[in-house]
């Protein structure tokens, strides 16, 4: 399930997914992250409810972490990552978004 | 939550032996006993997985895969044929219709189990 | 002239093998479905194989390749591990070392037996499905997983992984192969994202993912090739065996040097940018961060396998012949001789320079001794794992049950003493299961398991090394080896033995307890050659026995053989070297003793009466004795026993030298050192000096 919602200042688009999110509706889910980040200055993920993700989805997170950089906003991840969704990021050899270089790191261990 | 697969065979003894195969092995099983009803069936609920037999009589294999890639509920769904060892070419058919792999018959269970895992798991 | 190849590298090795193959086998028989185990033994027998034809031994190639050929069947599960093909091979490993041993010795091999052996192989190898063999080996389950490839080291290998863009589209899931990757071994994934479309232009359906994998697999490339059987012909897949083109052994490679081996940059690139490395590539374009990470995880994943490496060697090791290691130890000994000269002539001139310089050397020579000494040190594991063999087959054609048990396998004893301990403890073994352990029958009636136990154990205890046999069988009768032992008239009928003395006499010559003579022991040879081997190697034999409940044989031994500590004493104008092991006190005997003892050869100390020997009556040296002379009260045998000398010198670092064989009728000379004068010092035995007198006693007054 992927579920977008934003805030009345239009600043903050909060994104939550739930259980599986998968290649089947990766589009959709692309199209919904294009829509949520071109108006807010900031994305919040909320992924505590999501059973599994597979690669097409950490292709989109990542693509969609680089695009909020680029365009000078920021991703905020809400809640607790499930471990599912941490093992499999491990398992496609998914580091920082960005490379070591990346101190906002999506992915990385230290990120808050 | 158990995954389900289908395995489509015109033989009834292999449907059987894979089916009681998959079943040990923790996995539902829906049977086609060819393409065409394989096809049907499938319109009408989705499985996590098809095993599909390539001779059979009203549809065949390669036939079934090519339709099932093009409904939506079945784009990535894992599907792997049974060909013999004499069917080496239909392997490369079966691949460029969209199958994820394939089984050569004939075959140990473990070795049908080993496939599944790799293709689903 | 034949050209003159040294095989000494290729029979050691073999010999070693055919150690490790016998272990195997032993091993197998308890768990006949181990591929493992299967694959171990084959290892050993190819390894073998190939280096004999190398060497050479091409005799020893064509039988092991017979043995090979079969047992590759069983490592197909072609053919079940029975107890007759592990029988036919351990005979197969024994002809292969009789095979060596005949070259060494010139003696004509058993080609008979190598025939029945080849023979019997085939048999098995034909009559697969003959009932005839009892199946030790539950064949193996039809489900179970497929032989693996020959199971080898594990091997660092480099996988680069790019799948086609639409690999999605075919129900694969990329992250499965990753996974089936990292169940073959240690894998590190690395992804290349570089080429991910920014958000706008993704298409999320389709993979632009690739993977750099390190994988330490023990299974081989085709396993590797096997994940990627589906995917193969649409993915672009590399598979690099770093250990092939990269000695894991040498530094890891630098890294302009992976990245233009990869592919990566070209040679030119690498020149443009010499430091630092990785940032430089980045900076100028020229690579992508990811493919610096994936060149340095390489890197990483090298090194890390070569500490690996190191750690599962804790100790690199370098064979030498045991003869360079005497040859050392000689040299030692006569540095230690020369040392002690050294000292002499030092001590003697007031020069405070000269005697810092031979303090210096008298420390360096005690570390180089030490040094030396601990080269020589073996663990007695390995003596201990042939027993198993002898065990094994003993019982089989006693008809009894053994188990052997084994504690302290890592004990190091020095290797002469091992070397020659050998025959000692298969003698004692031997008689435990023909003598000691009962047969099944026997021991069920008695309230025991079927099986018997012997356990050996080696235990560290000062300056010697215990090394205990301990069986569960019936024990020894005191009363019965008194009554033995009067009526062959070792003993005088009225003579009062304590248990333990009667233990003893076991230990004596023509002395077997045997009921009946079997061929494995009980013909009255036996345990007085251990005892005496175990007395030249300057150790001692303890028994202990419960009747009914077993028996325990201690040996002590002295922890190596070319160095003891002695005691130099004076008899006329001789020096002579006590073993310091043996001495426990002086004291002084003067003129005014020997009258209160009425000659009788018994002093008094402190209120403890002790026989004495006169080393001056022993050795018949004439001339005047001293007014005071010394008595060395010894240890022998649990009793106390003095030795009459003129003088005693003092402490001496003893390196013992072997009197050779000419004067081996001198039993009471274990050896001789040379002392740092330069003159030579026999060195006694005091305990065969007693069994002399003794021996001379009882023949006087029987």
């Amino acid at each position: 399930m992927i579920d977008l919602s934003t805030d009345e200042s239009n600043s903050t688009t909060t994104l939550i997914l739930t259980g599986d999110v998968m290649i089947q509706s990766a589009s959709q889910l692309r199209e919904t992250l294009l829509e949520g980040i071109s108006e807010a200055t900031t994305l919040v993920i909320n992924l505590e409810q999501v059973e599994r993700i597979d690669l097409s989805t950490v292709q989109i997170l990542c693509a969609t972490h680089r695009a909020l950089i680029k365009a000078g906003k920021s991703l905020l991840i809400e809640g607790a990552i499930p471990e599912s969704v941490q093992e499999t990021v491990a398992d496609a050899g998914y580091g920082g978004c960005m490379g070591d270089t990346d101190s906002t790191g999506l992915w990385t261990k230290d990120r808050n | 939550m158990a995954k389900t697969i289908m395995t489509v065979d015109d033989s009834a003894s292999v449907r059987q032996m894979v089916s009681l195969t998959l079943k040990d092995a923790g996995y539902e099983v829906v049977e086609g006993v060819d393409g065409k009803d394989a096809l049907n069936k499938l319109n009408s609920y989705t499985v996590d997985m098809v095993l599909t037999d390539l001779n059979m009589p009203n549809m065949d294999g390669i036939t079934l895969i090519e339709e099932l890639r093009k409904l939506a509920q079945y784009k990535f769904t894992p599907i792997v044929m049974l060909t013999t060892e004499s069917q080496g070419n239909r392997k490369m058919e079966g691949k460029q219709a969209g199958a994820t792999g394939w089984i050569v018959k004939p075959f140990k269970p473990h070795q049908l189990l080993g496939v599944i895992k790799k293709v689903l798991g | 002239m034949a050209i003159n190849i040294d095989t000494s590298a290729f029979t050691e090795e073999a010999y070693e093998l055919l150690g490790e193959l016998e272990e195997s086998l032993l091993a197998l028989e308890e768990s006949p479905t181990d591929d493992e185990i299967i694959g171990r033994v084959f290892r050993a027998m190819h390894t073998i194989k190939g280096s004999g034809a190398m060497f050479g031994f091409d005799e020893v190639s064509k039988f092991t390749h017979e043995v090979e050929t079969v047992f590759d069947l069983a490592r197909n599960k072609t053919i079940p591990v029975t107890k007759v093909l592990i029988d036919l091979t351990l005979a197969a490993r024994d002809h292969i070392r009789s095979m060596l041993d005949s070259a060494d010795s010139g003696e004509v091999v058993d080609q008979i037996k190598a025939l029945e052996i080849i023979e019997g192989l085939r048999k098995l190898a034909s009559n697969q499905d003959d009932s005839e063999y009892d199946e030790v080996a539950n064949q193996e389950d039809e489900t179970a997983q497929q032989l693996s490839e020959e199971a080898s080291e594990p091997q660092l290998f480099r996988i680069r992984f790019k799948p086609h863009l639409e690999i999605f589209s075919n129900g694969t899931n990329p992250l499965l192969l990753l996974g089936e990757l990292k169940e073959l071994g240690e894998a590190r994934i690395i992804a290349n994202y570089d080429d991910l479309p920014e958000l706008e232009n993704l298409d999320p359906e389709q993979c632009h993912t690739s993977w750099e994998i390190f994988l330490t697999t023990s299974e081989g490339e085709n396993a590797i090739r096997d994940v990627f059987i589906f995917v193969d012909d649409d993915c672009h897949i590399s598979i690099r065996n770093l250990e092939d083109q990269n000695d894991i052994d040498s530094e890891p490679q630098k890294l302009g040097d992976i990245l233009v081996k990869s592919g990566d940059i070209s040679t030119n690139v690498l020149e443009k940018a010499i430091k630092p490395l990785g940032h430089r590539l980045v900076d100028s374009g020229d690579v992508t961060p990811s493919i610096i990470n994936a060149a340095l995880e390489e890197q990483n994943a090298v090194r890390e396998k070569r500490e690996q490496k190191k750690k599962s060697e804790p100790t690199s090791s370098i064979r030498v012949t045991a003869e360079k290691l005497d040859n050392l130890v000689d040299l030692v000994g006569e540095l230690v001789t020369v040392q002690a000269r050294l000292n002499q002539i030092s001590s003697s001139r007031e020069n405070s320079d000269l005697q810092l310089i031979t303090e210096e050397i008298e420390r360096l020579t005690g570390e180089l001794r030490d040094n030396t000494m601990s080269i020589r040190m073996l663990a007695i594991g390995s003596t201990f794992n042939k027993f198993k063999r002898l065990v094994r087959d003993l019982s089989k054609d006693l008809g009894k049950q053994v188990e052997m048990s084994t504690e302290g396998a890592e004990t190091e004893l020095d290797k002469n003493v091992i070397d020659q301990l050998n025959d000692s403890l298969v003698h004692i073994i031997r008689n435990s299961i023909d003598h000691g352990i009962e047969s099944p029958e026997e021991r069920l009636a008695k309230g025991k398991p079927a099986e018997g136990t012997i356990h050996l154990a080696a235990i560290h205890s000062g300056a010697s090394v215990l090394i205990r046999v301990d069986d569960d069988g019936a024990g020894l009768d005191p009363d019965l080896l008194r009554q033995k032992a009067i009526a062959k008239g070792f003993i005088a009928s009225d003579s009062e033995l304590s248990d333990k003395e009667a233990y003893q006499l076991i230990l004596g010559a023509g002395f077997s307890m045997a009921k009946s003579v079997t061929n494995v022991s009980g013909r009255g040879v036996g345990m007085d050659v251990v005892r005496r081997s175990i007395e030249n190697l300057r150790g001692s034999i303890d028994i202990s026995s419960t009747l009914g409940k077993g028996t325990s044989f201690t040996l002590k031994l002295p922890l190596t053989l070319a160095i003891i500590e002695g005691l130099l004493i004076k008899v006329g104008e001789e020096v002579y070297v006590i073993p310091l092991a043996n001495v426990e006190e002086c004291v002084e005997l003067s003129a005014a003793s020997i009258n209160s003892s009425h000659s009788n050869d018994v002093i008094n100390v402190r209120d403890e009466i002790v026989p004495y020997i006169r080393l001056r009556d022993r050795f018949d040296v004439e001339g005047e004795r001293p007014a005071i002379e010394q008595i060395i009260i010894s240890n022998v045998n649990e009793n106390r026993v003095g030795f009459v000398v003129d003088d005693v010198i003092g402490q001496h670092q003893t390196v013992i030298k072997s009197l050779g064989k000419n004067f081996d009728h001198s039993s009471e000379f274990s050896g001789a050192t040379i002392l740092g004068d330069g003159s030579v010092a026999l060195i006694l035995d005091l305990r065969e000096m007693v069994r002399y007198v003794e021996y001379a006693e009882i023949r006087g007054t029987l």
